[in-house]
């Protein structure tokens, strides 16, 4: 049988779990430097699901609170609003996409996803663009290769062994055997979902942002800078790791400079060390 | 006994350690001056300020040979992982990269 073509990947869309209500209500928040923390904790409320795994993840030995935490109004409290957003957004991801099998282990895309973030967040602050969306663009910025997975497990299996074999780059390999790779398929998702555009463009560049450096938005680069700088600190530490290409434009359009950023790294390996804690992956 | 200087979650910090830099909050405000020995209600005061990366001194109980066949592991992972394509950036990046295991080895 044929993988799906890119439409029928969208049509095949629907049937995989949404994205729970409060995700997207979080992100709706996300540039509301107001946001009412009683009215984050009643819409997080809605949810029990989410208040379990909030709870699980802030009173992990990560975040070393002598207190416990027994409501999602105390973690606003204790944790501060970035921080149990962040936690209730990739726990909800994790857990709506929680795909292990011989040939895939979402687990592994995970911990590759928490190191992106984390790098994306630092960049940040470094460059003063927005720490949150930063965050999320890195938490969403491979959901392509999860939903190319779930449509087409034995095609996919194929993509992984053919890059394991050739040591070639994911995209390659996943032209190869669909015709199209995982920041198609990704930034099409996301436009279904409807999320920012800064978003929807970030995932469709994080490989290639050369190819779209034409609406102005820096999240795009810094994506792409997140993504070869978690390879480049090898977080994760995949056996067949290799540090992809990294596009001179982007790091000139940030003003990124490596020696002098290389003061951060440290604090980056902490800073992911406890997220990957906290959550359990 | 020689000490290094780590970076570490906060739920990884023991009671006890030192501080091996000051540390601050999101806003760059001094919570703790660098030398500070922690105690349990300084770590928790830490967290529910949002701080998620503490330099603290570590004491180094490693030989001259395990250093450097650490360093030696180090520096080969490095090279395997940029394997391949290459470019400026790229090469200043791997630069980086050598230079931050060298020293946080050593």
């Amino acid at each position: 049988m044929m993988p799906p073509s890119l439409g029928q990947l969208m049509a095949h869309a629907d049937a995989l779990p949404s994205l729970p209500e409060i995700v997207h209500h979080l992100m709706s928040t996300l540039k509301d430097e107001g946001a009412d923390v009683d009215t984050l904790a009643h819409h997080i409320n809605a949810d029990p699901a989410i208040v379990a795994r909030l709870l699980a993840a802030a009173n992990s030995s990560a975040f070393g609170v002598n207190t416990r935490i027994d409501s999602a109004r105390q973690a606003f409290y204790y944790l501060g609003v970035n921080r149990v957003v962040n936690i209730i957004m990739a726990t909800a991801l994790i857990q709506r996409f929680d795909t292990r099998t011989a040939d895939f282990d979402a687990r592994l895309l995970w911990r590759h996803t928490m190191g992106v973030a984390t790098c994306a967040r630092v960049l940040a602050e470094e460059i003063d663009y927005d720490p949150e969306i930063a965050f999320t663009a890195g938490l969403l910025h491979d959901i392509g290769q999860v939903l190319m997975f779930t449509a087409a497990p034995n095609d996919y299996a194929h993509v992984l062994e053919l890059r394991q074999k050739d040591d070639s780059s994911i995209l390659s390999a996943e032209i190869e055997v669909f015709g199209y790779d995982h920041t198609a398929a990704g930034s099409l998702l996301a436009r279904e979902w409807k999320l920012p555009w800064e978003i929807i463009e970030a995932i469709a560049a994080h490989h290639d942002p050369d190819s779209y450096n034409n609406t102005g938005s820096q999240l795009g680069d810094l994506i792409h800078l997140a993504e070869v700088l978690s390879h480049a600190l090898d977080i994760g530490e995949q056996p067949n790791n290799r540090v992809p290409d990294l596009s001179e434009r982007a790091c000139a359009n940030l003003g990124v400079s490596w020696p002098t950023f290389a003061g951060r790294f440290a604090e980056i390996e902490a800073r992911y060390d406890g997220i990957r804690i906290a959550l359990g992956i | 006994m020689k000490s290094r200087i780590i970076c570490l979650a906060p739920g990884r910090v023991a009671p006890g350690m030192a501080l091996a830099a000051a540390a601050m909050d999101r806003e760059g405000r001094i919570l703790l001056a660098t030398g500070t020995v922690l105690d349990t209600s300084m770590l928790d005061r830490l967290n529910r300020r949002g701080v998620e990366a503490i330099f603290v001194h570590l004491l180094d109980t490693r030989n001259a040979e395990t250093i450097a066949h650490e360093l030696q592991r180090a520096e080969a992972r490095v090279a395997h992982i940029f394997r391949g394509a290459d470019g400026p950036a790229r090469q200043s990046l791997q630069n980086a990269i050598l230079g931050y295991r060298r020293e946080t080895t050593r």
